[in-house]
């Protein structure tokens, strides 16, 4: 067994212990929010006898500001409250990108089945009925948090490659803010074209995240002060591969692994690194295909300088004209406003 | 985000907060209280009642005029 092999299967047992001692005991930090101090006392009882760290707002205002301050494994929320009420809180915190994945459970006093349905509709996780059971709340709060801690490991892994990603831009001075630009252009773009969220959310990651597989290639080709060989072409052009593979076990990247692996597919098959064809070519990646070209036009490159947004139009329509991309997509893109993309 | 309005479901849903805090820390003390301790009967007492209270409201009638929600 080579020593790489080694290292590798250590690290990956260490990882497996780490992930299950944090999963086998399912405590974590409670929001409670109640306007009865009395009623938050309860839960907070309750909640710390059983191992579970407790803060506590009395109101959907300061439950927010609390959320960011704290950032909680789960929130138990009363749906009834002043100012700010248990459904719109809720409805806040899962349309906010940074907290949509912490669980809320609503606790009331309400029992129609109306009530529930809203909090379903505005996204809460579970729903709990007062007076609440200690044994039914602290079986629930133990599963969310569970599921929480899942979700932090799969995030974290995210961020390990996002992390990655930036890296890779800041070893070239001459590509800084690319992911940022190309990720704000996606979006815009994406918006104008009337995609879902899921397929918005996909090309803002997408955006940091398309070059990612740059991570293995030497400086010598990528930080090359000229055109590439032929050879060293190829070399570069792994970074599709590379990327997609560095993708492929987080689950929550998933929308954007085709993004990574086919930026650079052309419609007549002339790209790489499948060579697709046409529609084969996924609509997200050719998007991200439009605006990285964009953007390495219109900024200066180790091997060009940059040119003016009108000339980096005409070289869309051109390479439209050549069959490369669709000119319905570079129509779109050039309809959008410049003084978005300056 | 529709709220509830000032009737009787708003009664009811202040009433049951109060019995549930009443029946939740009662559980609680009787938990934490050692089986010979002489408080426990009546802590009982308050446990038992609180939750006969939260029975009767739930069997309470609906005044005439409000409708269910």
């Amino acid at each position: 067994m080579s020593l790489a092999t080694i290292e590798s299967r250590a690290w990956d047992g260490l990882s497996a212990d780490l992930s299950a001692a944090r999963l086998a005991s399912p405590t974590g930090t409670i929001l409670v929010v109640d306007d009865l101090e009395a009623s938050a006392r309860l839960l907070e009882r309750i909640l710390v006898r059983d191992g579970h760290r407790v803060i506590t707002a009395h109101d959907g205002e300061e439950a927010l500001a609390s959320v960011y301050t704290h950032q909680p494994d789960l929130i138990l929320m009363d749906v009834l409250m002043p100012t700010l009420g248990g459904f719109e809180t809720c409805r806040r915190l899962k349309n906010d990108p940074v907290t949509r994945l912490v669980p809320v459970i609503l606790v009331t006093a309400l029992r129609q089945s109306r009530d529930r349905l809203i909090g379903l509709e505005v996204g809460a996780d579970d729903f709990i009925c007062k007076p609440v059971n200690p044994q039914e709340l602290i079986a629930r709060v133990r599963s969310l948090v569970r599921m929480k801690k899942y979700t932090d490991d799969l995030d974290t892994a995210e961020s390990v490659i996002l992390s990655l990603a930036l890296t890779i831009e800041a070893r070239d001075v001459t590509t800084e803010g690319h992911c940022q630009r190309l990720a704000r252009y996606a979006v815009d773009f994406g918006r104008s074209l009337g995609l879902t969220v899921d397929d918005i959310a996909a090309l803002a990651r997408g955006g940091y995240l398309h070059d990612v597989g740059k991570v293995g290639i030497p400086d010598a080709v990528l930080l090359k002060p000229g055109r590439l060989t032929p050879g060293e072409f190829l070399v570069m052009q792994q970074h599709t591969l590379i990327g997609d593979r560095l993708c492929g076990d987080v689950r929550s990247l998933r929308r954007v692994r085709p993004i990574v692996r086919h930026h650079h597919e052309r419609l007549d098959g002339s790209g790489y690194p499948d060579r697709l064809r046409g529609d084969a070519i996924p609509l997200l990646a050719q998007i991200m295909g439009v605006v990285d070209v964009f953007d390495a036009l219109t900024t200066v490159r180790p091997y060009k300088a940059a040119v003016s947004i009108e000339r980096a139009y005409e070289e869309l329509f051109q390479e439209a004209a050549s069959g490369w991309r669709r000119s319905d997509l570079v129509d779109a893109f050039v309809r959008l406003d410049p003084r978005e993309r300056v | 985000m529709p709220d509830i309005s000032p009737s009787f479901d708003r009664w009811l849903h202040d009433v049951k907060n109060q019995l549930s805090i009443i029946l939740g820390f009662s559980e609680i003390m009787l938990q934490e209280t050692e089986s010979g301790d002489l408080r426990r009967p009546d802590l009982q007492e308050i446990n038992t009642a609180a939750g006969r209270a939260l029975e009767a409201i739930a069997r309470a009638p609906r005044p005439e005029g409000e409708t269910s929600r």
